[in-house]
């Protein structure tokens, strides 16, 4: 069916304008031009043709005004999505700052805390000695829950 | 009956698709990488060595935690965009 519609839509909108007020003009003619003798004995066909290029003409008019309709919608959210795809990124790049600042900060206080470890060493180990099972419980604990 | 269904298939034809592509937002690319695993205490008696080691897990663990809390903030920040569009 998307056939018909394609084969349709390759003609302007301007051609179904006119058609329509041809067979609306025609329409009238059939009642008002009895004058005319070809419209005097036709007047029954152009009456029928004319009713059914209204109501095809009507129909077209509807899709096209529906689809124009349409085309503006999609442009609308086409700026709205390209403006939210804009404010992602830059949300994106808020957050990896935030994050890689925040993890530097770690990073410098362990560096920190690492180097007094190292310098207070020989007080530390001095004054405590450290029992095998208590590491086994540290090791223990510090791999409760991993993924086997 | 046949014209009828012939109307309906003709009226369906005004119903076309109009999609609007959106592209899944990126991740920053600090966030897509696992969290390290704890390290263990090596076989010693010495207090300073322990210690460090729990540090430097605790450091871990603090990374792994900011790696999280900036999964949460970016998830809560693309929804906001993401339904910002309507």
């Amino acid at each position: 069916m998307w056939q018909i519609m394609w084969l349709l839509s390759l003609l302007p909108d301007f051609v179904y304008h006119l058609l329509l007020i041809i067979s609306l003009l025609a329409f009238g003619a059939s009642y008002i031009l009895k004058m005319v003798p070809f419209i005097t004995t036709n007047a029954f066909v152009i009456r029928v043709a004319s009713a059914v290029l209204i109501v095809f003409c009507m129909w077209m008019e509807g899709g096209i005004a529906n689809e124009a309709k349409w085309k503006a919608r999609v442009a609308e959210l086409e700026i709205k999505v390209a403006a939210a795809e804009k404010a992602a990124a830059e949300a994106n790049g808020k957050i990896e700052t935030v994050y890689v600042d925040r993890v530097k900060v770690v990073k410098e206080v362990q560096y920190v805390v690492q180097n007094r470890i190292t310098k207070d060493a020989a007080k530390l180990d001095m004054t405590c000695k450290v029992d095998p099972e208590a590491i086994e419980i540290l090791n223990q604990a510090a791999h409760a829950g991993d993924k086997k | 009956m046949r014209l009828a269904i012939v109307v309906s298939l003709l009226l369906l034809t005004g119903c076309v698709a109009t999609p609007v592509a959106r592209e899944f937002p990126a991740v920053p690319a600090g966030l897509t990488t696992a969290c390290n695993v704890l390290v263990d205490v090596p076989a010693t008696d010495k207090l300073s060595v322990v210690l460090a080691t729990v540090t430097r897990n605790y450091a871990q663990y603090k990374e792994c935690s900011i790696k999280v809390d900036s999964w949460n903030e970016w998830y809560n920040e693309q929804k906001k965009i993401f339904d910002s569009v309507k």
